[in-house]
Order: C-alpha cells, then structure tokens, then sequence
C-alpha cells in the first residue's frame, strides 16, 4: 500500500525525521476535534458541573484533550480541574468562586485505546534544499491563499503535532510503584498524562490532566527520556488509569 | 470544495471515523511556528522573595487573539533530564503540615509554585514563580516535593500554537453552578 508524506519547508523528505514531517499517512496526527470556551459562574465550595455532550462532536469515547482556565478572560493557565467521561465535558471547582472561564481543545485522538505508531524515519538528518517545492492544506472553506495560519490543517512554515503512542496504565488501590511505558523512539517526546481515578464519589470515572500524583512523596514527574515514558502512579498513589498520550515531537 | 483525507490504518477514506486520519481537511492540527518554540535557562538566587515572580516572557503580538501554550521544566541541577508538564500551578515545594488537631504551625511554613501564564492584553506567554511564607490551609497536610529551588538552575521549553481562540469553531457555553 502506498502513502502520503510531506515535510516542512526547508526539510527534505527524504531524510526528514518524522516530527518535521508535516503529516504522513504512516501515522495520526492529532486532529482538533471542536474548542469549547466554557464560562462558569460558581458559588462557594468545591462545585461540580456538567458542562457539555461529547457525542454532539462524534466523540463516543474519552478523547485527549488541553484545557485552561482563567478567572477574568485575560490571563489563562493550564488547569486540571476540567474532566470528561465517556460523554460529557465537567468542570469540579478546586479553588475560588464567583466567573470563571475555561477553554477546551477536543483531540480526536482517544485516550484509552492502545496505538503504537511506527519509527518512519527514527534517524532523519533533516534539513534539505531551501525553497523547495511546498505543499498547503487549507481547512474546509478557506482558500490555501488565506493569511490567517488558523485556517489550515498543515502549513509548510509551522510544524504539526503527530501522535506516536497512545494507552494506559493502572494503578491499583495497594498502588505500583512508577510504570515504565517504553516508546522506542531516539529522543524525549512531548507528552500528556491523564488520570482517570476509581475511587468512588466525585471524581469516580473522569479523566483529567495531571502533572503530579496526590499523595506521592515526589510530585514532579519522572523523566519521559530516550527509552521511556514513566507514570508517576505513586505509591501507593491514587487508584485508577493513567493514561499517556505520546508524540512524536521531541522536548526540544 | 476538493477535501482532502488519508488514513495511517488503512481504512478506506470513504469509512474513516476523524480517528483513524493522518489528515483530513475537515479539522486542523496544533501548528507551532519556529519562532514559537524554544527553551530558557533561569537561575534562582540563593534565597528567592516572597510573592510572584516573572522568570520568562516572550510575545506572540503576531496574533490578535489567545494561542493555545505549553511549557515542559526541567529541573537542570539535579534533575537533569526529567521534564514536567506545567499543568496547573505546579507545586514544587511546601513545608508538610498536620492541622488535624485544630492546632496552628509556630513553625514558619512555604509554599511555591511555578506556572505557565498566557496573557490576551499583554500578547505573552510568562513563567512565573510564586511564593508564599504563610501555608495556606487548604494545604494542611499535603504531600507535596521538596524541591530546594534556592541555586538552582531550572530549564524551561515553550511551545505557543497558532491555534487559540477561533470564533469559527469555538462553542461558548454559560452556566452558572
């Protein structure tokens, strides 16, 4: 079976790696699947809220995801206090109260299934002849001749997000100790972790962004390096599934 | 409208679920231009003051709404090669407390934070560090790490997407809890 590949400009796809390749057919990339801007008006206290249908997007299934948050529409962080079960978006309130705003980026790409992409090009040198031949993809109802970067799916000036591995650990109730997740590329990739806890009451089920595990002595994760991907489950942690979502783009 | 579709599983186009796509014209994907990502090196003193921080900024003025961000640290002294994912205001150290018997700490107690901050009318990304002598009590009891940050040379890499608020495919929704 044949395949599309197209590299970034100024890479030449012969010896490109496979994270400056703009998209290849060998493997996904991670696709937006709809943006949520969520704005909240809380009470006091820890507020838990259903916020939206996954399944109006044609998500039947936890899809990885980015959020953040801001408390005045101007300054935004990262915020794990968003969670989504197999249906529907929830925000659980951790702090503060009164409006609260919070953008959701929905990724295709499925949290809990099990994918390993293969190494196309694990050892590319990368940089080829400048101002080679270029491919543009314009987004549905947009010209390749807009000047808004937005509006496309891949453009030769930028790079892509591709997804490498996806899957999950768990972590029992006696805990495990860290798990070693072994990703077989050259480098340390970008990547999220998600925990999706089975302990009962509020949060039983939802998956959120985490970058620390409660009650761990080490808060900071371990490194995602050459090798592995580690899952800082705890020990004995919080139960549940820790899922992994790893690209293919290197921590530069 | 031609559209353009491949899939990396070998389902056929005509089939494929936006799961199985390498590329499909119908949804974008995260773009980050060269300019947009890189890394910093920030050194902490040898006893860092209390309250907020600025350790890096950088601008997207190129754009005139809210790019999507993200930051991965590395704790380069010691640490050298473990990165972690700024999530939320990450703790990195905090003096572990039992308030269960109803009993104030004498003792002198911290907390601090580091934080990915993206800014609409200031069109930056920051980092900043926060810190905070008296513990607040939603933290009594905590286990949280100990990160001695005083010296200590951390390595911050950013990444700001093209993508950010898009009025085209963005659903707004209100609640009030």
């Amino acid at each position: 079976m044949g395949y599309i590949e197209v590299a970034r400009r100024g890479y030449d796809l012969r010896t490109a790696s496979d994270s400056d390749k703009l998209f290849s057919s060998k493997f996904p990339s991670l696709l937006i699947a709809k943006r949520y801007l969520f704005t909240v008006n809380f009470g006091g206290g820890l507020s838990q809220s259903f916020l939206g249908n996954l399944t109006d997007h044609g998500l039947n299934y936890i899809p990885c995801f980015f959020a953040f948050k801001s408390t005045d529409n101007d300054k935004w962080n990262p915020t794990d206090e968003i969670y989504l079960d197999e249906s529907s978006v929830y925000v659980i309130k951790k702090t503060g109260s009164g409006t609260q705003y919070f953008m959701v980026y929905l990724f295709f790409t499925p949290m809990f299934e099990f994918y390993k992409a293969p190494n196309v090009a694990p050892t590319g040198s990368g940089k080829g002849s400048i101002g080679g031949p270029f491919m543009k993809i314009a987004r549905n109802g947009h010209s390749v001749e807009d000047e808004d970067l937005r509006n496309f799916v891949i453009h030769p000036d930028s790079k892509t997000l591709s997804v490498h591995q996806t899957g999950f650990v768990t972590n029992p109730a006696d805990g495990t100790g860290n798990i070693d997740v072994e990703h077989g590329l050259t480098y340390a990739p970008l990547h999220m972790i998600y925990l999706r806890q089975d302990n009962g009451g509020t949060y039983d089920g939802k998956a959120n962004m985490i970058y620390y595990v409660p009650n761990s002595s080490s808060a900071l994760s371990p490194p995602a390096d050459g090798t592995n991907l580690t899952i800082p489950t705890g020990t004995p942690g919080t139960p549940g599934d820790y899922a992994y979502l790893i690209l293919k783009d290197p921590i530069l | 409208m031609t559209r353009v579709i491949a899939t990396f599983n070998e389902k056929s186009v005509d089939e494929a679920d936006p799961k199985d796509c390498s590329v499909n014209s119908d949804y974008v994907i995260p773009k980050i231009l060269p300019q947009h990502f890189d890394k910093y090196v920030y050194t902490f003193g040898s006893n860092p003051g209390d309250g907020t921080t600025t350790m890096f900024s950088i601008g997207f003025d190129e754009f005139d709404y809210l790019p999507m961000g993200m930051v991965l640290m590395e704790e380069t002294t010691d640490n050298a090669g473990s990165f972690t994912f700024l999530v939320v205001d990450t703790l990195i150290a905090c003096t572990r407390l039992d308030f269960s018997g109803g009993v104030p700490p004498k003792e002198s107690s911290t907390l601090q934070q580091i934080y990915l901050e993206l800014d609409r009318s200031d069109k930056k990304l920051y980092i900043k560090y926060y810190k905070n002598t008296t513990l607040d009590a939603g933290y009594a009891g905590t286990t949280c790490p100990t990160i001695n940050v005083n010296g200590k040379t951390f390595t911050f890499r950013y990444y700001i997407f093209v993508e950010g608020d898009d009025d085209e495919d963005m659903i707004a929704v209100s609640k009030t809890i």
